[in-house]
């Protein structure tokens, strides 16, 4: 490789952007098939009831209607018992939407009604109607561990148990020996969606024994595996096909085995499918998608202690997460990430994180972009800036002494398989510094009691850090590339693209290691039948991740290629290298040899048609390793630090000229323009701070009331301004090139940061999101 | 969404005989507002006609005539924002015109489709999809379910006919303040007296056939300035949480003339009369008009949820009279 990079670290164009502008990319929707089916449900109308009368026979009777699924013929996605307003009761299967919309109106259910609770609040509240017959509303996660015995040599933790809280030390003894505790109580983080563009959907066409399945995927090869065994076909029967996903945010994570997660479109499509075999549709209305796209909302308690110079000494976080009836448990493990754990790992003795989650009559919570931490970040760093003001330091540089380094201890990560890990490279402080300078902050920060009239300019600063890679065993993911004699190579690789650049960046590695131009390099990813495994792309791992896989396989092909050109040059393949196409002996480059020339193909006889390189990565890649030893883990953060600022109109309650800074450092952006492109995820907490985003349900019949992107408002351009800063610090050893990652972070801090700046600018904490112009004013005592 | 047959009128005679002779007919003019209601089904009873009305070329128009600017029904938002007669002559009109939606709504969006919308009330407008309609007082209910239900956005005026859903119209509050005429095939309506319909599929004292033709707005003399002003969390495709259009003839220094309307406050855009009337014979002020702006929600009934749109009303008041004024 040659020792300066010429395709990495330049914003080349993405790789799929053509058919994206020019509209030839083609979404689930785009797959027509003849004779295909479409699906419509009939959905609760009540939070909690069961079914108590139900009849399908005239519905089934009608001409053009092929199949109407219930708990009587399908118990294995249906159920008679209902615990959320949309919960799937019947879905009929039929020629076209017509007729389906028609049979619909033909079925009779009768249902009796059962008090519900719509809140985290009425869920916890004493004598709370049961969620799930028989099961507690609110449940301890499984899996608080104690940490203890840090090893004094490598500072790591020894000895890990079970416990009813995570943590290590005491975090009495802590509090006892802090000089000043500030706390908060209730900080309300609202139900929120994942407002993806494109609605959950499939197309499956069940054919001569095996399945296609036309969807978008975060993970095809997992779903698929899943799909198979829920189906009871054999994994060869079944190809996943997903060629583009139509934005996802880290919400469409499928789970085909698990009633309880939101995942009914698929298996529903391919239930009638394998029934009839026909091609059926399932796919949902915005409405649906609003009620079955993944949530997030929680209620949190933060104390943290300190000594009198700022020096943060322990923590207490308590959080009750909002699981609606059911999804995915696992997310709220990440609230830890922004605690003593992680985020403040550095000065931090004493910790203790008592997660729960909480089952209410609302649709389904998983995580989605920053899966759980964004609402560790809200709760944490909402109490870090009041008690910056409580100890007279700065927001800024309160943070600056006490945020996590490179080759500190994460004692919150992955508690399943090691006891604690190292950061393996920090560069917030790198981040506080740009933010500073950015936004003239020594200058313009003031605090509230300095402001005046009726315009009030608010800043926020909060410090974020995002998981960023699974370090535990069973995250194996492989690619495979292929070149040819003409100097072009192909990359085979299934992980996901959900608009995060990772199709680019992939085939930029292997341009770089090749040495051929990023133009020469295809790829292939739309299907699992093509395609070698690849993990789901998740905790904003893709670059962290895939890039092994595919720089080992494109290492596997060049080696291949050297040894074929050193036998004709007459050198050890050591001795040469590749640039811009041409092999050359680095002793001397007037000594070349093309690609085809090495591979010995003259006419259509002879020589090499192809080269294979292939690699599966088992995690952790050995140069993860600190000084090689196992067990002595390296795992990268996400990481870095936003800053909101703004202007409270007093009078209305709205807030203007709302800028978001997103200083962030991703040891090397492979390819600049979409790293900035990652940065722009805090929109999000543009529409949960401010543009009301909440799923908001009548208290009285527990619909939900804005289940449109007219009442529920996503961003638009016109809402926020966001500023990226990419800081570099090469050097991080978890990565081929020291890249480490970038994805969901930047949306972690946001919502402390506008908490943060719309109290600069007001003087009051509010302590609910969103932070709409009625509580606003309510603040001001206005209303 | 149910069948319906689909006719592309070619007059409007046609259009208004089509109707009268259906069942439970509908216009198509934009479109924008149309689709989603009958997506959603969000009328008691199926539309069994849709007539466009979109392709007759004399409804789109923006002239002056004698002392009115006269705009044909089927004009597009965009086109009203950009023109430089509307700006010039009704500017509250350019600019609330400009504050509608996004620019593929105003795109396609007609003036007239904007003043005959449907209310967005999110119990009226649920979808039946998920678990059926909800009983509202408009659809068959016994009570208003935003009244003690979520009712952030809804009146501060209190109810008519027992239902607190507010007009979304952005032009509307404009049209009230200039005190246009809306001409339809059937007579004038002076756009105060347009919008007290209180039933049907909206808010507008239309009948059954009637169909909106062109809009009036008189040509105001010098020393008129109007202004528009919209209170929305979203800066692009939003409904206001409070607009207001307000328009003042100085003369001498003095108040000759003024009006100011509210819009999102009541089921109706709502003139501020009293309000109006403070300024009247009175060299403007600060406090001159913060007075009007309080004499304006003396009479607010506001719910429990949304006493802050009483806040927002006062300071929308002052902000739109004080930009008539600069």
């Amino acid at each position: 490789m040659a020792e300066k990079l010429k395709v990495l670290g330049k914003s080349v164009h993405q790789k799929t952007a053509l058919e994206r502008v020019n509209g030839s990319a083609r979404y689930y929707s785009d797959f027509q098939l003849p004779g295909t089916l479409i699906t419509r449900f009939i959905r609760s109308p009540y939070p909690k009831a069961k079914v108590t009368k139900l009849d399908t026979e005239a519905a089934e009777a009608l001409p053009g209607v092929e199949l109407v699924m219930s708990y009587k013929n399908f118990p294995q996605t249906f159920r008679d018992t209902m615990h959320y307003v949309g919960e799937q009761v019947v879905a009929v299967v039929a020629v076209d939407e017509d007729v389906a919309e028609e049979a619909l109106e033909l079925v009779r259910v009768e249902y009796e009604e059962y008090p519900a609770v719509l809140s985290i609040e009425e869920a916890l509240a004493p004598d709370a109607p049961e969620v799930f017959e028989g099961e507690p509303n609110c449940h301890d996660w499984e899996f608080h561990y104690y940490l203890s015995e840090k090893d004094p040599e490598s500072g790591l933790w020894t000895k890990k148990d079970h416990a009813d809280f995570h943590g290590f030390g005491n975090v009495d003894e802590g509090f006892a020996e802090s000089d000043v505790i500030v706390e908060a109580e209730g900080l309300k983080y609202a139900y929120t969606k994942s407002p993806a563009m494109n609605p959950r959907g499939a197309l499956a066409h069940f054919n001569s024994g095996k399945l296609t399945v036309y969807t978008h995927s975060q993970g095809m090869h997992h779903e698929k595996t899943v799909l198979a065994g829920v189906l009871g076909l054999n994994v060869t029967d079944v190809n996943y096909v997903c060629e583009y996903i139509g934005s996802s945010f880290g919400g469409k994570i499928a789970e085909p085995s698990d009633i309880n997660h939101p995942t009914h479109y698929l298996i529903v499509a391919c239930l009638a499918s394998i029934e009839l075999s026909k091609p059926v549709r399932c796919v949902y209305t915005r409405e649906e998608e609003m009620l079955c796209g993944w949530s997030r909302g929680s209620l949190s308690n933060v104390k943290i202690g300190f000594k009198s110079d700022g020096t943060l000494h322990a923590i207490s976080y308590d959080n009750w997460m909002e699981m609606g009836s059911g999804g995915d448990k696992w997310t709220i493990k990440n609230s830890l990430l922004a605690t003593g754990t992680t985020l403040y790992s550095r000065n931090c003795k004493h910790m203790r994180g008592k997660l729960r989650y909480v089952h209410t009559n609302r649709f389904l919570s998983s995580g989605w972009q920053g899966y759980g931490a964004p609402e560790g970040h809200y709760g944490v760093e909402v109490v870090m800036d009041m008690a910056a003001e409580k100890l007279g330091i700065d927001p800024i540089e309160l943070r600056r002494m006490n945020h996590m380094r490179g080759g500190d201890i994460d004692a919150g990560y992955d508690p399943l398989s090691y006891k604690s890990c190292y950061i393996s490279s920090s560069g917030i402080s790198e981040c506080l510094d740009a933010l500073e300078e950015r936004a003239d902050w020594k200058k313009r920060w003031k605090p509230p009691a300095e402001k005046s009239g009726r315009y009030r300019e608010g800043l926020g600063i909060a410090i974020f850090c995002m998981g960023a890679g699974r370090p535990g065993p069973g995250n194996n993911t492989s690619a495979e590339v292929k070149l040819f004699p003409d100097g072009t190579a192909k990359l085979y690789s299934a992980l996901a693209e959900m608009g995060q650049g990772q199709h680019t960046v992939q085939c930029q590695i292997v341009a770089e290691v090749l040495g051929i131009p990023y133009k020469k390099v295809g790829l292939v990813w739309q299907e699992t039948d093509s395609t070698p495994w690849a993990s789901i792309a998740a905790s904003s791992i893709g670059t962290w991740l895939q890039s092994w896989p595919t720089y080992e396989a494109a290492r596997d092909v060049r080696m291949q290629l050297l040894t074929l050109a050193a036998e004709l040059i007459g050198v050890d393949a050591e001795k040469l290298d590749i640039d811009d196409s041409m092999i050359f002996v680095k002793d001397d480059p007037s000594r070349t040899l093309s690609i085809g020339e090495a591979m010995g193909v003259l006419g259509i006889y002879g020589g090499k048609h192809e080269l294979i390189g292939y690699y599966s990565h088992e995690v952790p890649h050995p140069r993860c390793l600190k000084d090689g030893k196992p067990g002595q883990l390296y795992i990268p953060k996400e990481k870095g630090a936003q800053l909101v600022s703004l202007i409270v109109d007093t009078e209305t309650g709205l807030c203007h000229d709302v800028k978001v800074i997103n200083a962030q450092d991703v040891g090397r952006a492979m390819n600049p323009k979409i790293v900035e492109g990652q940065f722009l995820n805090a929109r999000h907490g543009v529409e949960n701070a401010l543009l009301g985003s909440d799923c908001i349900v009548d208290k009285k019949n527990g619909r939900l009331l804005n289940g449109n992107w007219i009442d529920y408002k996503p961003t638009s351009f016109l809402d926020c301004d966001i500023d990226p800063i990419i800081i570099e610090k090469p050097g991080d050893p978890t990565h081929p090139f020291g890249a480490t990652a970038c994805g969901e972070g930047a949306a972690c801090p946001t919502l402390a940061a506008f908490s943060n700046a719309i109290y600069n600018a007001i003087g009051v904490r509010i302590k609910e999101t969103p932070f709409t112009p009625d509580k606003i004013l309510a603040a001001l005592g206005k209303v | 969404m149910k069948t319906f047959d689909y006719i592309k009128a070619n007059s409007l005679d046609e259009a208004g005989a089509i109707l009268a002779a259906s069942a439970n007919g509908a216009i198509h003019s934009g479109g924008t507002d149309l689709m989603g209601c009958l997506r959603d089904r969000i009328w008691m009873e199926d539309v069994d006609v849709v007539v466009s009305v979109a392709s007759i070329e004399e409804l789109k128009h923006i002239r002056k005539d004698g002392d009115a600017l006269k705009i044909g029904a089927m004009t597009t938002l965009a086109d009203i924002a950009a023109s430089a007669l509307v700006k010039e002559s009704c500017r509250m009109l350019a600019q609330a015109a400009q504050a509608t939606a996004s620019p593929q709504l105003r795109n396609v969006g007609t003036i007239a489709g904007n003043i005959c919308q449907e209310n967005r009330c999110w119990y009226y407008r649920y979808s039946y999809r998920i678990g059926g309609i909800i009983e509202c007082i408009r659809k068959g209910g016994k009570k208003c379910l935003a009244v003690g239900g979520d009712h952030r956005y809804h009146s501060i005026f209190g109810a008519v006919n027992r239902c607190v859903a507010v007009n979304p119209s952005d032009t509307a509050p404009a049209l009230v303040a200039a005190d246009a005429t809306i001409a339809t095939t059937k007579r004038n309506i002076s756009a105060r007296e347009f919008f007290t319909g209180e039933n049907g599929k909206s808010s507008t004292v239309l009948e059954k056939g009637e169909i909106v033709k062109e809009i009036s707005v008189p040509l105001s003399g010098d020393g008129v300035r109007s202004a528009f002003k919209k209170v929305a969390l979203r800066k692009s495709i939003d409904f206001a949480i409070i607009s207001c259009a307000a328009q003042i003839a100085l003369s001498g220094g003095r108040v000759e003339n003024a009006t100011i309307c509210l819009g999102g406050v009541h089921v109706n855009p709502r003139p501020m009369d009293e309000a109006a009337g403070v300024l009247k014979g009175e060299a403007l002020s600060d406090e001159l008009i913060e007075c009007a702006a309080n004499v304006a929600l003396e009479g607010a009934k506001p719910l429990k949820g949304n006493r802050y749109k009483v806040q927002i009303a006062k300071a929308i008041i002052l902000d739109t009279l004080s930009d008539c004024i600069l």
